[in-house]
């Protein structure tokens, strides 16, 4: 019982992770209907500056450590959003109506490029960081075994609900929500109505790498561990998250990376740590071929 | 009058480009600043270093090459025409036989050379693995379309087969080399069969995540697999017997002994290339074979569109099928050659990377064309292995070159197609013939329609529909828009499936009910033919191909399912010959000859309507739907229509199901009108009794009370 609370909070904790950034796929799945390959490496390079404004801080000497996570999420949201803003100029939108898979070969040439960008500039060996927030509430305890929720599992599972809340507010009740759901529908129409769809798409790649720029963030400060290849399956992952809950739906990419973090934990935990990525990669096959609605998307009725 | 019809060309505007490279320097200032100013120490502690200078190059790098792009596009946008790359292409096509020729023969000699060293002769085998692999990914690519971004998944199959047999059964490398090609097909099947079936995004999602699953599945099956250490000392090829190693085991000779020649590590290298070389030239041979058949044809008539292809009777999971499965075959003896070059595996060398960096090739040199994959492996393998300081740029350069060739030619390098078969050209021995419906004399109506209803959430599109169609007759369906007509087709040719109803086809070939059939059979078996609203042909196909693809179940079957294609058969040529003959007869009769060797996207809306009909008449149907066949011709080619579509109907004898809003071209030619309003039937009759009838008249121009009944 101690031990799989404390794989659910761990799990949770995993999947608000995957959630965010699964958000960022869905929500350009949603709007022109391709893969974005290189979100998980717009989320790496999150990671990546987050890291680098904290080492910044630490030497400047910001010693108040809320205020220098607000500082890094700030910061690294803005440069973040710089890179998915980029991306999509220089690798999707001179694509707009080529063949279909001509925006998604991009992509991965885009995500092979940024990867490599990095590994580059920042050297191929793994970065690491001193843990910032330590300390926690012990929940259970029993024959020596704590359950402990963290201070820090406690800000990442609540910045991640803010986020969400906040998210479906701006994509709910904004103007700008609204001309985005316009351009998810028909950007042609949209655009005869006077909605400039190309700032809708490019506002929405930078809302998304800016989620990913928060997860990178967290990831940076939970598991203080990083290097230029971290995008390649988390990215994987969170994009299974989004299509198992419907890709298109943001809350669909939340409930999706919550289970998918939750799979993982309890698999590691009661089978083979070894195999768990195959697990993942087992729902995102299993969901396609049975569900390639997911739990909350619409069905796509074919047009003919 | 002056002879210059130059237009002049309006002034760079200098304010508006330095605005413009000045926003460029500004966000590559923003991507620089924290990524390349500060570089985080390895391992852990704060100790980062500082480097202004990346930042400041970056800025200016981006800011000159902004301008510079300006400048270039200024200077560009007056001239038409080609660009440069394709006038190059253009002036060496007429040599292209003697270029292939000296290619080829430096190819075949390259290890003889004089000047041939261990490395030269070691890469030449490296550039002939990829290139195997980019031919075989090319017929999974670039001709059906399917984007398979876990390919090495079959190379690493084929490797580990040929390593697992080798070394605990003792069996040779050609006794290998078709097992391990045989597992990766199995593999490729099993794999493929649950998941073709998804679009074609999703499809490179999955395949990348079962590219992975082998992988991890390699690492941790130590067991079998060795593990990350992987598997060493495999044993070498040998040449009828005779190995390729200094000190042979006792009963063995060895190479050298055999032809009394002091040992050199070399021949073992030149063998090796030699087998790759004659791998790939079979995989050549093959894939421009395959092409040509039908099966090939399928292909990149599935790549084109999918819905088109199942109207035709094409079942697009089997087609799909066969280019995943071939294609891993491909992979999997590529793989034993690459167990047995390296004498050891692991898990390493099949990583999504090199996943990749195949499909890269395949990209770069133009999808489907046999010629771009050489000059694109020749260009990224041998590049970064010639100029080593450079190699840790290498994948920068392939991320960066696959999104180049996408922005600038997103067909690749290299993007002429040969059409599969030419009309111009096709020596016919044979007349062709349509297939001539006895007339209905029997009881049962050719279609029948019982108690159809169909709904869309809450909208109930078509309302406890029945009717009936004949053979011989043109049965119209008209209505009012939203009335629910293109659902009824869409229900009868298997792309909805009702909810409640049954739909009953009979003729001579037997008895179907289409709800229970799938899309692809209905044309294939219950001979349903049909055209789309928004025409649906395969653009990039010559109009002769259009209308061959039509005929693929015959000419799958006269080919023995690609067999004795690829042997060259006269079985199958013949078929061929007949077939191309029958598709002559419709372009006769549609005036589609001279147009025949064109391709499809390129001809006006008029003619493309045309096409189509011709292609669903070369499934030889027993009943043809049109959907708004006159929608956008002008009356002179209405009128021609008209007279293609009761000739059909007087010379064929088969039934044509007809949706149309050209009022005046029903009641022209339709025989069996029946009016749809809200999914419901208001009228059934011929023309004259619908022109009278009450609820049509109220139905179409209202009433003056206000609203439907």
């Amino acid at each position: 019982m101690e031990y799989f609370s404390q794989q659910l909070i761990n799990g949770l904790t995993l999947g608000s992770i995957y959630g965010l950034i699964a958000i960022g796929y869905t929500m350009v799945y949603g709007i022109i209907g391709m893969i974005n390959f290189a979100h998980g490496e717009i989320y790496m390079i999150g990671a990546f500056i987050a890291m680098i404004v904290f080492a910044i801080l630490g030497f400047v000497g910001i010693a108040s450590v809320p205020m220098a996570v607000l500082i890094v999420l700030i910061v690294t949201v803005l440069f973040t959003g710089a890179y998915g803003w980029t991306v999509e100029r220089l690798a999707y939108r001179p694509l707009r109506g080529s063949f279909r898979l001509a925006p998604l070969i991009s992509a991965i040439g885009m995500s092979i490029f940024l990867q490599n960008y990095v590994q580059l500039i920042q050297g191929a060996r793994v970065k690491a960081m001193e843990p910032m927030i330590s300390g926690g509430f012990v929940l259970m305890e029993r024959g020596g075994f704590q359950v402990t929720l963290s201070y820090l599992q406690i800000m990442i599972m609540g910045l991640t609900v803010i986020l969400m809340v906040g998210f479906s507010q701006l994509i709910g009740r904004t103007v700008l929500g609204r001309a985005q759901r316009a351009c998810e529908q028909d950007q042609t129409m949209a655009a005869l109505l006077g909605i400039n769809v190309d700032k809708i798409i490019s506002l929405t790649f930078i809302l998304g790498a800016g989620l990913a720029a928060v997860a990178g963030v967290m990831n940076t400060l939970y598991y203080g561990v990083i290097d230029f290849y971290i995008g390649f399956l988390v990215g994987l992952k969170a994009f299974t998250a989004a299509v198992l809950g419907g890709i298109g739906s943001l809350p669909g990419a939340m409930l999706g990376g919550v289970i998918i973090g939750l799979v993982e934990a309890f698999w590691s935990a009661y089978f083979t740590a070894e195999y768990k990525d195959v697990a993942a990669f087992s729902i995102l096959v299993l969901v396609l071929i049975f569900r390639p609605t997911g739990l909350l998307g619409r069905p796509e009725v074919e047009k003919v | 009058m002056t002879a210059s019809n130059a237009i002049e060309k309006p002034p760079i505007n200098l304010g508006a480009t330095l605005k413009e490279a000045g926003i460029a320097a500004l966000i590559a200032l923003a991507l620089a600043l924290p990524l390349a100013g500060f570089r985080l120490p390895d391992g852990g502690g704060s100790a980062f270093t500082t480097r202004p200078w990346w930042v400041v190059v970056a800025v200016v790098v981006v800011f000159v090459g902004r301008m510079a792009f300006a400048l270039w596009r200024h200077n560009r946008s007056i001239s038409h025409g080609a660009g440069i790359f394709d006038r190059i292409l253009s002036a060496l096509a007429p040599y292209s036989r003697i270029i292939f020729i000296g290619f080829f023969a430096l190819v075949a000699l390259l290890p003889l050379m004089p000047f041939a060293d261990r490395r030269m002769v070691d890469l030449g085998t490296l550039v002939m693995i990829y290139i195997m692999l980019g031919w075989g990914l090319n017929i999974v690519v670039g001709l059906a379309g399917l984007l398979d971004l876990g390919y090495v998944a079959f190379y690493a199959v084929g490797a580990y087969s040929y390593t697992l047999l080798a070394v605990n059964f003792g069996l040779s490398f050609w006794q290998c080399l078709p097992l391990a090609g045989l597992f990766a097909g199995l593999f490729g099947v099993l794999l493929g069969f649950p998941v073709l079936r998804l679009r074609g995004d999703y499809l490179a999602i999955v395949t990348l995540g079962f590219g992975e699953m082998v992988r991890i599945i390699l690492i941790n099956w130590s067991d079998l697999t060795g593990g990350s250490e992987g598997i060493t000392a495999i044993p070498g090829p040998s040449l009828m017997g005779l190995k390729f190693t200094p000190t042979p085991g006792a009963g063995e000779t060895a190479f050298h002994q055999f032809f009394s020649i002091p040992f050199a590590g070399i021949h073992k290298l030149i063998f090796l290339y030699y087998i790759i070389l004659a791998l790939a030239l079979v995989t050549h041979l093959f894939s421009v074979r395959i092409r040509r058949l039908p099966v090939g044809r399928a292909w990149e008539a599935l790549r084109e569109d999918e819905t088109a292809c199942r109207s035709l009777g094409l079942n697009p999971v089997l087609i799909k099928l066969s280019a995943f499965g071939i294609g891993a075959v491909l992979a999997g003896f590529a793989g034993s050659f690459f167990a047995t070059r390296q004498g050891f595996i692991n898990p390493s060398s099949f990583t999504f990377i090199e996943s990749a960096i195949i499909l890269a090739i395949v990209v770069l040199g133009g999808m489907g064309s046999q010629v771009g994959v050489i000059c694109a492996a020749l260009v990224l393998i041998l590049l970064p292995e010639l100029a080593r300081d450079f190699a840790e740029f290498r994948m920068l350069l392939f991320g960066g070159v696959m999104v180049a060739i996408m922005v600038w030619r997103p067909r690749g390098l290299l993007v002429t197609r040969d059409p599969s078969v030419m009309l111009h050209g096709f020596d016919l021995p044979v007349a062709g013939t349509t297939q001539v419906v006895p007339k209905n004399s029997g009881t049962n109506p050719l279609l029948q329609i019982e108690h159809l209803t169909m709904r869309f959430g809450g909208l109930t599109a078509i309302d406890d529909l029945s009717f009936a169609a004949r053979a011989g007759d043109i049965t119209a369906v008209i209505g009012p828009n939203g009335a629910g007509k293109t659902t009824v087709f869409n229900c009868i040719t298997g792309f909805y499936r009702p909810d409640v109803g049954r739909m009953c086809m009979d003729h001579d070939g037997g008895v179907f009910l289409l709800e229970r059939m799938e899309g692809y059979q209905i044309s294939a078996t219950a001979r349903v033919a049909r055209t789309f609203q928004n025409i649906r042909l395969f653009p990039r196909m010559t109009v002769l191909e259009n209308l061959m693809v039509a005929q693929h179940g015959k000419l799958m079957r006269a080919s023995w399912y690609s067999f004795a294609g690829l042997l060259g058969l006269s079985r199958f040529k013949n078929a061929e010959a007949r077939a191309v003959a029958d598709a002559k007869i419709w372009l006769e009769r549609l005036d589609l000859v001279d147009v025949a060797d064109t391709e499809a996207g390129t001809l006006s809306y008029g003619v493309q309507r045309k096409i189509e009909i011709g292609r669903a008449m070369c499934t030889r149907p027993r009943l043809l739907c049109l959907d708004e066949p006159a929608a956008g011709l002008n009356p002179n080619e209405t009128q021609a229509l008209n007279k293609i579509l009761t000739d059909i109907r007087d010379q064929t004898g088969i039934g044509i199901l007809l949706i149309e809003h050209d009022m005046a071209m029903v009641m022209d030619i339709s025989d069996h009108i029946i009016v749809l309003d809200h999914g419901a039937r208001i009228a059934d009759g011929t023309p004259d009794e619908i022109r009278k009838n009450p609820a049509v008249i109220r139905a179409y121009l209202g009433e003056e009370d206000g609203g439907h009944s």
